[in-house]
């Protein structure tokens, strides 16, 4: 067999048996929009905007089958802290009823990405900085591209972009445990960023929020402790 | 290949398009270079984020922006590799034997023969692997594969027909 038979067979291994099934869920949101607008446009316009306020809050919520509700609120920074913060990321704890879910437009849902294993929504909206948020409204439009995979065990993830080549995953989970970054990949549509932070932001670190959304001063939330700050 | 085009006067393919056209044989590239699925798609998810983030900025020539993220793409499985590599001695040094993932069976399910590829692959330098990754899984000609791994073409042509004759004697003294 010469050199180009076996390139021939090892390419054709490779070709036939190996797409894996999360090619799929790599597919980008069939969202419209105008070619003009570029990569980014539609991201930049609806969700990096509100994000300059310097406060990323994130509601996960939702999690139909698993019936927890989880708020994620994370907290982005310029320059690594001179000290971790304290305390360590609380596992999600199921609720007694799943939470109010965000509004999305119908046409979101007409053009979601391919099915999920579980229904889920999830919403992002700007928070606490006094001046912006109280003249900012919320976005009409869902914050993310599309909603995060959430896998049938429970796990799933988003992505979060950085300046430059910068980003983070961010996995989440019904439990503590497990590896989340095994479960957090297919999420990251290849074409899309869900959330986009200000250039500069190295440092980013979590809080578990339960109950209501992620609109500051909503009565009823149970806070957890920051976790670490995890910097690229 | 780091061509700019004017916007104005040349057709600028959106992204989605670049990622349809290209994203299998970024994966299958990922896969043969790091015989590990969950890893290959990781990487080649990183790959066209990185791309992603870049797309507009950088505004690759539409005919060789493949070659842009097949070189994203090395970087990123070089960096895997040598993340596993430092893990692994860390792991030695401890005592303890690296936990297998459960590519290894995902594979041996799908597909015998390929398992036996990545097996052998995985056994090579990483060059070797590189260069058949590129040339199987890429479908690159040796000139596009000399502009990715900054080798003169005929230097590719040599060392890709040496990773072969390695990769025949791997295979065959794998039992």
């Amino acid at each position: 067999m010469n050199d180009d038979e076996l390139n021939q067979q090892i390419a054709a291994l490779v070709r036939t048996a190996t797409t894996p099934p999360s090619l799929g869920r790599w597919r980008h949101d069939a969202r419209p929009r105008p070619a003009s607008a570029g990569p980014g446009g539609f991201w930049k316009r609806q969700i990096l905007g509100p994000l300059k306020s310097g406060v990323v809050a994130v509601a996960a919520a939702a999690l139909a089958t698993a019936t927890v509700s989880v708020a994620l609120v994370v907290r982005h920074q310029a320059t690594p802290p001179s000290s971790p913060a304290t305390g360590a990321l609380l596992p999600a704890t199921p609720a007694a009823t799943p939470s109010p879910v965000p509004t999305a437009p119908p046409t979101a849902a007409s053009t979601a990405p391919p099915p999920r294993s579980a229904p889920q929504t999830t919403a992002l909206r700007p928070t606490a900085v006094p001046s912006t948020a109280a003249t900012t409204p919320a976005p009409a439009l869902p914050a993310f591209p599309h909603a995060p995979l959430i896998t049938s065990d429970g796990h799933g993830g988003f992505n979060v972009s950085g300046s430059g080549s910068d980003w983070w995953h961010l996995g989440y989970g019904t439990t503590g445990s497990g590896p989340a970054k095994t479960y957090s990949y297919p999420d990251i549509a290849a074409t899309t960023t869900d959330v986009s932070l200000p250039p500069g932001v190295r440092c980013l670190s979590v809080q578990p929020v339960q109950g209501g959304d992620a609109y500051p001063g909503h009565p009823g939330r149970t806070y957890g402790s920051w976790s670490n700050w995890f910097c690229n | 290949m780091h061509g700019a085009n004017d916007p104005s006067t040349s057709e600028f393919p959106p992204f989605e398009e670049v990622y349809e056209r290209c994203r299998e044989r970024v994966y299958h590239y990922c896969l043969l270079q790091t015989h590990d699925m969950p890893a290959a798609e990781d990487i080649a998810a990183q790959t066209f984020m990185a791309a992603y983030a870049a797309y507009d900025k950088r505004r690759p020539d539409p005919d060789t922006v493949h070659l842009w993220l097949f070189r994203i793409a090395r970087n990123l499985a070089h960096d895997h590799r040598r993340k596993e590599r430092r893990r692994n001695q860390l792991l030695q040094l401890l005592g303890r034997t690296p936990e297998p993932t459960d590519s290894v069976e995902r594979v041996a399910e799908t597909n015998a023969d390929l398992d036996r590829v990545l097996a052998v692959l995985a056994k090579m330098k990483e060059r070797d692997r590189r260069l058949i990754a590129l040339r199987a899984a890429g479908d690159l000609s040796f000139r596009e594969i000399g502009e990715i791994v900054d080798m003169p073409e005929a230097s590719v042509t040599v060392a890709t027909h040496r990773a072969y004759e390695r990769f025949r004697r791997l295979n065959r003294e794998t039992p």
